[in-house]
């Protein structure tokens, strides 16, 4: 029996409790009063995909009316040459300028509304399955990383020092991700939530996720992701109170048993011989504790109406490359994923697609980014081999493959799962960011990295539109295969959109080292060969063209 | 070997430093060295001879295979020391090996204990009252731990994260693991004697128990007032509640969760207590929290003396325990927990006709990769060069023997040889050799002896060609060694690969099953024999400044064996999976004590009884 167990809900909690401090805000307020008030939460999920997108693969490419075809090389010299990539050219300029051309002059992006492209998809990778969503997705052409990064573990969210990376790393600034700059922001969370994050991933722990556990310039550490769908649900569901009615419940004894247990790591970290770093791991220690108080107990919240818990998953350890396995591990990790937003468990949330399926030969076959027992081995597993071999057709289907069984059976289910109504007429999708990005753009170019956000964040995202932010008039520095090198706007700019979406200001996330969000050193990027020029003045704000 | 840390294709070979294992090119976890990216010429690769000796670099051998290897490691190469003082982990770095007995050692910071450390500490709290049952109950709240180091350390101990889910974890367990413990009589009578099953235990009961139960937990005697402090909770409760309240913060206090060590004053550092010493040996050598006799030998005083902590050592040397630990630290140094299998494509089953690998076999191997280290530390008081040229068999499965072409051993007396020149020590047994596939990579393999047995900084190119990391094509009329020095040759490749190649083609002798072959058999996709053509195992390489032809795996394998700079790296090695963090320069006179114990003269056993020997084990240096 587990009378007491830990209460695994509810930031919804009431303020009562003598030990807790906590402001009162509306959001403490039970959910039928709130309702009344506030909008539904903002959630971020991101899901992240690796070893590049071919860009004629990702963007629209197909000759629409209306549109002009740019010239496509062919794929025997490569797939695309410079700005003969063989994408659709858009002509409308956005509303904003989106920085300036070498001149100096202000230049301004295209954009195109999706449902022009919504007929067979927009693309072979965002293909027909999407096309139902073409008024509430985003895909954004022409986003640059600007440090000097390759394969990296936390580029996407915005932290470029990570996995492995060149010679600019040591120089680079330790940021968290933007995910936990959200997780840990008193916007997204009132009060302490059951999980300010949860971070999925079938095949490995790494996630692209790496926080300061809410201590703005603490250590940062890379968050570990869960890999076994059974774990999650315990933590999660297990002991999960779907909602009565009745009585709020009692506060649980062991809040009074934790609160002393925190006592004793304050008394440790006052002993004066322990060293800086010693204090500052019992510090953590009692924050972390803290927060677990915090959720213990009491209050009257409840889940929100449209919540279901999920069935309990069998427990998946080891997924390894078998297709069967990684599709059910996908399936249950979607599921839980989309039941952690629903039922409001967590806001934010993280899937590394580091092991996927794709075609290899015309039969399903399961692929692991970078294997550790096949790399450097013409494994049929490999992806990230398969990407390097781009030049041989078989080899660069096989990429192709897996990203539209991403797009098919990741991306797809998750929006059709959140697509349901949660406040009025608004829908959990229409209240989040599914935002799905790449480590790295085309063959490795850290440059426009293929992205892609579903859903308005609660209203604040103008959706439905394709927006490429190239600066076509600048020249090619050079490219490869299927990407180029040439300015777009700096990634950074993606970041703040999306911590602005959540109601941050500056202040919640500018460090007194500059504006914006992450790093802009392109040290390691020499002017003649790589594309950065970009509009400083600008890299504090909101993507042009973007904000409804 | 099974399992390398990225793509080693091409790495830049950083002068002289000899850090290695947390830059981010260094990291486990497949992240990959480089890529081709730049446009117009790349740089020349930056390459230098291995431990100063760059004048000897390419061109020097007929066999266009010439590994510089050894020479004095830099003074401080690479600069500052790995990681701020205080930190755990730390960064890795380049810290000279030459003991400076100026720099205060004892560097000791705070860490959490290792996911292991906490299951064997609950165990024993548990078993010693016979209560080891209720762990099995608590499987699911003990799954919520992330696991230690997974694509993240060096070696899975070496993790310090404390994450929220670490904290949630702790605090599931120890609701779950209280309320078990407590739930009749009969556990209530276990964990605290009959006194407890009372209605209303008495103060006394309460207070025995919390010294008792108190000290176990908390690895040290509780003060009087930590004893009232604890005792307070049972007040105006039912003896379960009382008993679960107490237990419950014991189980979440820092003293259990934490490996605490504050010592006393002597001089400018502090010396650990009896009972610190106990939990340090403890942890150190059986990943789990003292046993009895550590815990007597600490409470009487026996651990302080010189002559009473000796016989602790040697009692946790010959412990099964510790044997566990060591396998443990030679498995994660080279990379075979994370084996994934083998490959189900009609090539790969032609060539291991008759074999038919599986996961099976695979932990036959590891079997004899233990066995051998086991023999050679705990039978035998052979060194680190023994362990690296062994020629004796340690095979009891049969599956394995016919692998090899020898007969099994029985498992008890001396075992057989293997023939001559064919095999000698861990580098050429099967664990460390085989593969997902059918194909060998030279350069992988290269790599891996280059980082990881020489401790050699690689760190990833930041210009590349296009497609530079893409494999040797297939060709059905050259050898994978030919294919390979082809694919290298170019000039901004060889000044690395005249480093790693000849380490790899020295273990060609070995094919992707680690059995031994004079000559490759290449396969057609469908599985056809497509050729077979001779291998060429024999390289050259220069170490500490020396000429060294090898001609067989064997003498391959002594070449490294002589290699001071190997024994270096061992210790470097044992230093940071033991001591759960990266040697810093405060260390040197540890790792060189190490070194010098597993070196020529001394033997494994001396190496590991020599860092709990060693001074700076026995106490805590303060950092502010």
């Amino acid at each position: 029996m587990r009378v007491n167990r830990l209460k695994r809900r509810f930031f919804l909690q009431g303020a009562g409790g003598a030990l807790l401090s906590l402001p009162f805000l509306e959001s403490l307020l039970p959910r039928e009063v709130r309702a009344q008030s506030a909008a539904p939460p903002r959630r971020l999920i991101a899901i992240k995909s690796y070893s590049t997108q071919n860009i004629r693969d990702f963007y629209p490419s197909r000759a629409v009316s209306g549109y002009t075809l740019r010239k496509y090389k062919g794929d025997e010299s490569g797939g695309g040459n410079g700005k003969e990539d063989g994408t659709l050219a858009l002509s409308e300029p956005l509303a904003e300028s989106s920085g300036r051309h070498s001149n100096g002059n202000a230049y301004t992006g295209k954009w195109a509304p999706l449902s022009d492209f919504a007929g067979e998809g927009f693309s072979r990778i965002l293909g027909a399955e999407l096309a139902r969503f073409a008024e509430k997705l985003l895909v954004l052409r022409g986003l640059d990383f600007l440090p000097d990064t390759n394969h990296n573990d936390g580029g996407m969210l915005g932290y470029y020092k990570g996995g492995s990376i060149s010679d600019t790393a040591s120089s680079l600034k330790d940021v968290p991700t933007i995910d936990q700059v959200l997780a840990y922001s008193p916007k997204v969370y009132p009060s302490p939530p059951a999980t300010r994050s949860l971070h999925l991933s079938p095949g490995r722990s790494n996630t692209f996720s790496f926080t300061d556990n809410g201590k703005r310039g603490g250590s940062i550490t890379q968050v570990q992701a869960d890999t076994n769908p059974k774990v999650v649900f315990d933590r999660l569901f297990k002991s999960f109170q779907a909602p009565s009615g009745g009585e709020p419940p009692a506060e649980d004894p062991n809040k009074l048993l934790v609160d002393r247990v925190i006592e004793d790591y304050r008394q440790l970290s006052k002993n004066p011989t322990l060293s800086a770093a010693d204090k500052e791991t019992l510090e953590r220690h009692v924050s972390l504790m803290a927060e677990l108080e915090a959720r213990l107990g009491g209050g009257s919240g409840g889940p929100s109406t449209g919540c279901e818990p999920p069935t309990a998953p069998p427990s998946v350890q080891n997924q390894g490359v078998d297709v069967a396995t990684l599709r059910k591990s996908y399936e249950l990790m979607i599921d839980l994923l989309v039941a952690a937003v629903r039922c409001d468990m967590t806001r934010i949330v993280t899937l590394d697609v580091y092991k996927a399926v794709g075609k290899s030969g015309g039969s399903d076959q399961g692929f692991e980014h970078s294997c550790a027992s096949c790399e450097g081995n013409p494994n049929p597993t490999d992806w990230h081999r398969a990407a390097h071999d781009w030049d041989q057709m078989e080899q660069r289907s096989k990429v192709i493959s897996i990203n539209e069984w991403i797009a098919r059976e990741v991306f797809t289910p998750i929006l059709e799962k959140l697509d349901v109504a949660e406040d009025g007429d608004s829908t959990y999708l229409d209240n989040s960011v599914v935002f799905w990005g790449n480590e790295l753009g085309m063959n490795h170019l850290n440059y426009s990295i293929p992205t892609v956000l579903a859903g308005g964040a609660g209203g604040y995202l103008k959706t439905g539109r394709y927006i490429d932010y190239i600066d076509w008039d600048r020249n090619v520095k050079f490219s490869q295969h299927n990407g180029m090198v040439i300015e777009g706007v700096p990634y950074n700019r993606l970041m703040v959109t999306l911590l602005q979406a959540f109601g941050l200001e500056p202040s919640d996330y500018e460090t007194d080292s500059g504006k914006g969000y992450g790093d802009t050193v392109t040290t390691g990027k020499p002017s003649d060969a790589f594309a950065v020029d970009y509009d400083m003045s600008a890299i504090g704000n909101v993507l042009p063209g973007i904000r409804a | 070997m099974a399992a390398i840390a990225g793509l080693c294709a091409l790495f830049a070979c950083s002068e002289g430093a000899v850090g290695e294992g947390g830059s981010p090119a260094d990291r486990i976890d497949g992240s990959d060295p480089g890529e081709p990216r730049t446009p117009g010429e790349p740089e020349a690769g930056g390459a230098s001879a291995v431990g100063g000796a760059a004048s000897t670099r390419g061109g020097q051998s007929s066999r266009g295979g010439t590994a510089a290897l050894g020479g004095a490691p830099s003074s401080a190469a690479g600069g500052s020391a790995p990681g701020e003082p205080g930190e755990s982990g730390g960064q890795p770095g380049s810290v000279a090996i030459a003991c400076d007995e100026s720099v205060p050692n004892g560097l000791s910071p705070l860490r959490r204990l290792g996911r292991a450390d906490l299951e064997r500490s609950l165990a024993e709290l548990l078993t010693a009252r016979e209560l080891e049952a209720e762990l099995t109950g608590i499987e699911d709240e003990l799954a919520q731990l992330p696991p230690d180091g997974e694509n993240e350390s060096l070696f899975s101990d070496m993790d310090a994260r404390v994450t929220q889910r670490h904290v949630d974890a702790y605090y599931g367990v120890a609701d779950a693991l209280a309320r078990r413990m407590t739930a009749d009589a009969g556990k209530l009578a276990a964990l605290a004697g009959d006194c407890a099953v009372a209605a209303t235990p008495s103060a006394a009961c309460v207070r025995d128990f919390v010294s008792g139960f108190g000290a176990e937990a908390l690895r040290r005697p509780l003060t009087d007032a930590e004893v009232e402090r604890y005792a307070a909770l049972a007040e105006d409760v039912a003896a379960a509640e009382a008993f679960r309240r107490i237990t419950f913060s014991l189980l979440l206090a820092p003293g259990f969760l934490y490996q605490v060590e504050l010592g006393e004053a002597r001089g400018d550092d502090y010396a650990l207590t009896p009972h610190e010493l106990a939990q340090r040996l403890s942890f150190h050598f059986l990943r789990g929290a003292p046993d009895v006799e550590l815990r007597q030998a600490a409470d009487s005083g026996e651990l302080a003396t010189d002559e009473g902590y000796a016989v602790a050592v040697e009692r946790l040397l010959d412990d099964p325990r510790t044997k566990r630990t060591i396998f443990r630290f030679y498995e994660e140094w080279y990379q075979l927990p994370g084996f994934a299998g083998f490959a189900s494509t009609p090539s790969f089953r032609s060539f291991s006709e008759g074999v038919d690998p599986d996961l099976e076999l695979f932990a036959d191997m590891l079997d004899e990769f233990d066995t051998l280290i086991d023999y050679t530390t705990f039978q035998s008081e052979g060194n680190y060069a023994a362990l690296l040229t062994s020629d004796l068999t340690f095979v009891r499965s049969e599956r394995l023997a016919e692998l090899y072409g020898i007969e099994a051993w029985s498992g008890t007396g001396l075992p057989p040889r293997f023939p001559a020149g064919e095999r000698g020590g861990l580098l050429t047994r099967a664990a460390a050799l085989v593969e997902g596939n059918e194909l060998t990579n030279p350069v992988k393999r290269g790599a891996f002896v280059l980082k990881h047995v020489f401790c050699q900084a690689l760190s990833p190119p930041s210009n590349l060609p296009a497609e530079a990391l893409a494999l040797p094509p297939a060709d059905p009329n050259r050898s994978t060694r030919e294919r390979f020095e082809t694919k290298t040759s170019p000039n901004e490749c060889a000044g690395c690969h005249s480093l790693i190649n000849p380490l790899g083609f020295a273990l060609e002798a070995y094919d992707a099953l680690g059995r031994y072959r004079t000559s490759e058999t290449i396969f057609e996709d469908d599985g056809s024999v497509a050729a077979v053509v001779p291998v060429d195992s024999q390289v050259e390489l220069v170490i500490d400044g020396k000429l060294v032809p090898a001609a067989d795996p064997l003498a391959f394998s002594q070449a490294i064996a002589a290699s001071p700079r190997a024994t270096e790296c061992f210790a470097r090695q044992y230093f940071r999976y033991s001591r759960r963090r990266y040697e810093t320069a405060s260390d040197s006179c540890t790792v060189a004590a190490i070194a010098e114990a597993a070196g020529p003269a001394g033997s494994l056993r001396q190496a590991l009884r020599s860092i709990a020997l060693h001074p700076s084990f026995k106490k805590r240096a303060v950092i502010p």
